[in-house]
Order: structure tokens, then sequence, then C-alpha cells
């Protein structure tokens, strides 16, 4: 289950979402708001979700829908605990969709597809093939999505934990290899000295403390341990209902966490922007900060291994790094959805799995067609919608359920004993923070996001078909939740109760 | 950001979040296997 749960944790946000975030908000001054988020935000909301599914799984519910009804006596309960589906289901969404680009390129890169090319040519392929439409990058997401619905139509233990037992490890092997490649090989360009990888560093390292008056910064980090540890998704609560009763969750939840830490500061802050700097210098680092996440994967990586003797070999084990990376996230964030079908409405799994996979699939051509829209869900669904969701599981958990009873569960079978301090920063300090986080992304980008003001011209219907498909989703899953005999019959326990 | 070359400052936050980082993982890993084998222990005694 750590293996799943860290296979959960470790998704494409670590190698390629970190080093662009932190290059680009201050370097290593980036860090102070950083663990500040993950030690006030990240391991308290880790332990409540961890928690919040154990507590639900043992009471029979896989999912937030029935886990919020269990401890909060209301009919809204299973609606507001439906978001715990919704999102993680609109985020795969998209999230399997850039997944199989990973695919594509790692057997781009095994066939030789990329030898010999120049520079220019990684811009036009990518823009071609993944920002156009290209029937090859389509099959290959056909093949990513049948993957994922195999592995998991196999089950938790036979399917996703098996998957995490062959991936995580490979993940790593692949992450060391390529680090040590990348920290041995000095100035790789004969007349440029300066440009060596530990130079590279000092664009996540060195840090601007005049950057940290900037409210932006704080926002920055505290998004990328929520979206680095896969927090407010729900997604933990899922997997966490699998757990006994009296199993561990503090340990637990902190080695997940410590884990994911491992593979995003030091294996991805060591790859892709020292190895861009050492062979393309600042500017194109620069550039890379400012173009974002796919652009350092799909274009500056490509063609920095090309400059690289055996750069076939590393790119492949590049790409396949990010494939594991991702396929062991979008399973999870499919799960949520399985579970929910198959606790509420006692489908067999295989059929749960071919619907779950199906939608997907069908709404993913919306991603793939429609320009814009995968910023449009990855804004309200996985980003504004996580940090909603995460404040909704705290306020329920620690408040309605109690604050010392909250703490009684998270400590129930604990090999260490957290700080007292932990029980206050839960209690008042978490939901604050999370508050602040809403308000501070309403407004820093929610008016131009709402009001699409920045968007261009012909990206505006996508993204209305974008905001169309968020609805569509809940309003089914809400349709779901009230025709579920079993949430119906606990909410009549709940009216009893009341 | 002009500056390429890594400062005293940026080898210090490197150094001390790797360290972190390292010792908290390594904790955490060494605790979890051990409590594993005591509780694999315990349940073949059962």
């Amino acid at each position: 289950m750590i293996l799943a749960m860290a296979g959960n944790a470790v998704g494409l946000g670590n190698m390629l979402r970190f080093p662009v975030q932190a290059a680009s908000n201050g370097g290593g001054a980036f860090m102070i708001p950083y663990v500040v988020a993950l030690l006030l935000l990240g391991i308290p909301m880790m332990w409540v979700e961890w928690a919040l599914g154990r507590f639900g799984g043992a009471r029979g519910h896989g999912t937030t829908p029935g886990m919020f009804e269990l401890i909060w006596r209301s009919r809204a309960a299973k609606y507001v605990g439906l978001l715990g589906v919704a999102l993680p289901l609109l985020v795969a969404v998209y999230y399997t969709y850039v997944e199989s680009w990973t695919l594509a390129y790692a057997a781009f890169s095994a066939a030789g597809t990329f030898a010999g090319k120049p520079a220019g040519f990684f811009q036009s392929f990518f823009q071609d093939n993944v920002g156009g439409v290209s029937w090859s990058i389509y099959a290959f997401f056909a093949v990513t999505a049948l993957l994922n619905a195999l592995v998991m139509s196999r089950g938790v233990a036979g399917g996703i934990e098996r998957l995490a037992k062959v991936a995580i490890p490979l993940l790593f092997v692949f992450a060391l290899i390529l680090v040590v490649r990348v920290l041995t090989l000095g100035a790789p360009v004969a007349n440029h000295p300066e440009r060596n990888v530990w130079n590279g560093m000092a664009f996540l390292w060195n840090p601007d403390v005049t950057r940290l008056s900037e409210m932006r910064i704080w926002l920055a980090a505290a998004g990328q341990i929520f979206f680095t540890l896969s927090l407010g998704f729900g997604v933990i609560a899922c997997y966490a209902s699998y757990l006994k009763k009296d199993d561990d969750i503090v340990l637990s939840g902190l080695t997940t966490a410590s884990l994911n830490e491992t593979v995003e500061v030091i294996l991805g802050g060591s790859l892709a922007i020292p190895l861009a700097f050492a062979f393309l210098g600042a500017p194109a680092v620069e550039a890379v900060a400012k173009s974002g996440p796919f652009t350092l994967a799909f274009v500056t990586m490509p063609m920095v291994f090309q400059q690289l003797p055996y750069g076939q070999f590393f790119a492949t084990i590049w790409f396949l790094l990010l494939f594991f990376a991702g396929i062991t996230s979008s399973v999870a964030l499919a799960q949520a959805a399985v579970a929910f079908l198959e606790d509420e409405f006692g489908l067999d799994r295989t059929r749960c799995c071919a619907i779950v996979w199906s939608f997907i699939f069908a709404a993913a051509n919306v991603v793939v067609f429609g320009k814009g829209v995968m910023g449009e869900i990855d804004f309200w669904a996985g980003t504004l919608g996580i940090v909603v969701f995460a404040l909704l599981e705290v306020v329920i958990f620690v408040w309605v359920l109690g604050p010392d009873k909250a703490w009684a569960e998270i400590v129930r079978g604990a090999d260490i004993n957290p700080p007292r301090i932990a029980y206050y920063v839960l209690k008042y300090v978490t939901p604050c923070y999370l508050f602040v986080l809403v308000a501070g992304w309403i407004w820093q980008d929610g008016r131009a996001v709402a009001t699409m003001s920045q968007a261009p011209p012909e990206e505006v219907p996508w993204r209305w078909a974008g905001r169309g498909l968020i609805v569509l989703t809940i309003a089914i899953l809400a349709f779901l939740t009230a025709r579920s005999k079993r949430l119906a019959k606990d909410d009549v326990k709940a009216g009893g109760a009341q | 950001m002009n500056e390429v070359h890594m400062t005293t400052a940026g080898w210090f936050f490197l150094g001390a979040t790797w360290g972190a980082v390292i010792m908290v993982t390594a904790y955490c890993v060494c605790r979890l296997l051990r409590s594993q084998k005591r509780s694999g222990s315990e349940k073949r005694k059962a």
C-alpha cells in the first residue's frame, strides 16, 4: 500500500512541474514557502486523508461521498463528497492524455526517430503532433487508456499494487542512472566551460529572497505541495479505505510524503534544468522556465539528449520514467470513480473499469481536439478544485467529527507519536492556510480565468466546452449519488440520528 | 536571473534541503521496515 500511495504521489509534477516552479519563483527562496507549505499543509492533510479513508473503509465506504455522510449527518454530505470522485476523474481526463505523450516519446526515442535531428525540429514536432492532432499520438493515447483499464481491472492488490511494486523501483533506478549521468557531465560544451551542471543548479537553488514578499510565490509553493502529494483529490482517502482498523497511518503518511520529496527535490531537481543549462545555456533555461513543463519535457529534453553520448538510451529511459510516474498516478485518479461504482452500486470491477475508462477516453477527445480545454480543466479541477475540496475535508474531518476524535483517529495504531503541536496545526493552522490559499487564488487568477479575458479568442468556445464537461461530469455523479440505494440508506440513518 | 554560478547561499539551500529530505526519508523507511518486520514476527507467533 505504501508503494501504491507513493506511486499515486510521484507523478509527472515531480520531474517537470517542480523544477520549472522553483526556477521561475525565486530559486532557493522558493524552498522556504515550499517547506512551510509541506509542514503546515502537506503532512497534516496527508494524515487527514489517510485517517478519513481508514475511517470510511472500516464502515464500508471507499469513497468520499460515503465517508462524508458517515461524519456529517446531513443530506448535503454525499453531494459535497462527490467532489472527491469528480475532481480526480476530471484530472484523469487530461492527465492520461499527457501520460500518453510520454509513452509515445519513449517509443520514438527507442526507435531512433529523433536521432540526428536539428534543434529546430523538436519544437515543430511537438506543435504538429501534440499541439495539433496526430493520429500516431492518438493511437498512443488509446493504448495508454487501455493499459490503465487493464491494470485497474485486476483489482487493487492484483493490479494497482503490483504495478507500483514494479514501476516505482524502476522509476528510482532510471532516475538514479540519469542523475549520475547528469552530475558527472561536467561542462559538455567545449567553448563554454562556465556551463556545467552545478552552475545549472543555481537556477533552482540560488535564493532570490526579495521574491519572498510576493504572494504569488507562496501560492505557487502551496499549489506545488498539493499537486505533488496528490492532496485534495480524494484519492488518498480512497486508497486508505483498504487499510485495517489499526494500521499505522502517521508513519505511513510521512514515509509516502518523504519518498515523494526525495523524487521531487533530489532527483527531479537534478535532472532537467541543470542538463538544459549545461547544453543550451542560461537564456534557454530562462525561456524554458517561462514556457512551462511541457516545453521542458517534450522539446528541450529530447533536443538535449541528442547532444549527449548514448542520448537515444538516456532519452528512452527519461520518457519511460515519466510514463511510470504517470501511470501510477492515473490509475489512482481513476480508482475513486471505480470504487464509487463498486461500493455504491455493487457492480463488478471489470464493468466499473470499462465504464470509467470509456468515459475518460470519450471525454478526453474534448481535450485532444479543443485548444485551451486542458488549461481550463486544470485550473477549475486540478488547481482551485483540489484546494476547495481539501478545505472541506479538513473542516468535516476535524471540526464536524470533533478535533479530539479526529486526532484520536489519526494516532490510533501509530508507530511514532506526532508532536502535540501537530494537533493545533491541524485544528487551526491548516484550515486557515487553506482558506487563505483559496481566497488568494480567486483574487490572483479567478477573475481572469472566469471571464477568459486573457484567453485567445479562438480558444473561447473550446474553453466553454471544457466548462461544460466539468458541469456534465458533476451532474452525472450527482445523479448517480442520488440513485445510490446504499447512500440513501445511510441518509435515512442520518435523518434518524438528527 | 542572470546569476549562473552557484553562490554560497545556493549551496546552503541545496545542502540543507537535500540533507533534511534524505535524513527524514531514511528514518521513515527504516522505522517502517522495522515495524513491518515486528508485526510479521508477531503474526507468526500468534
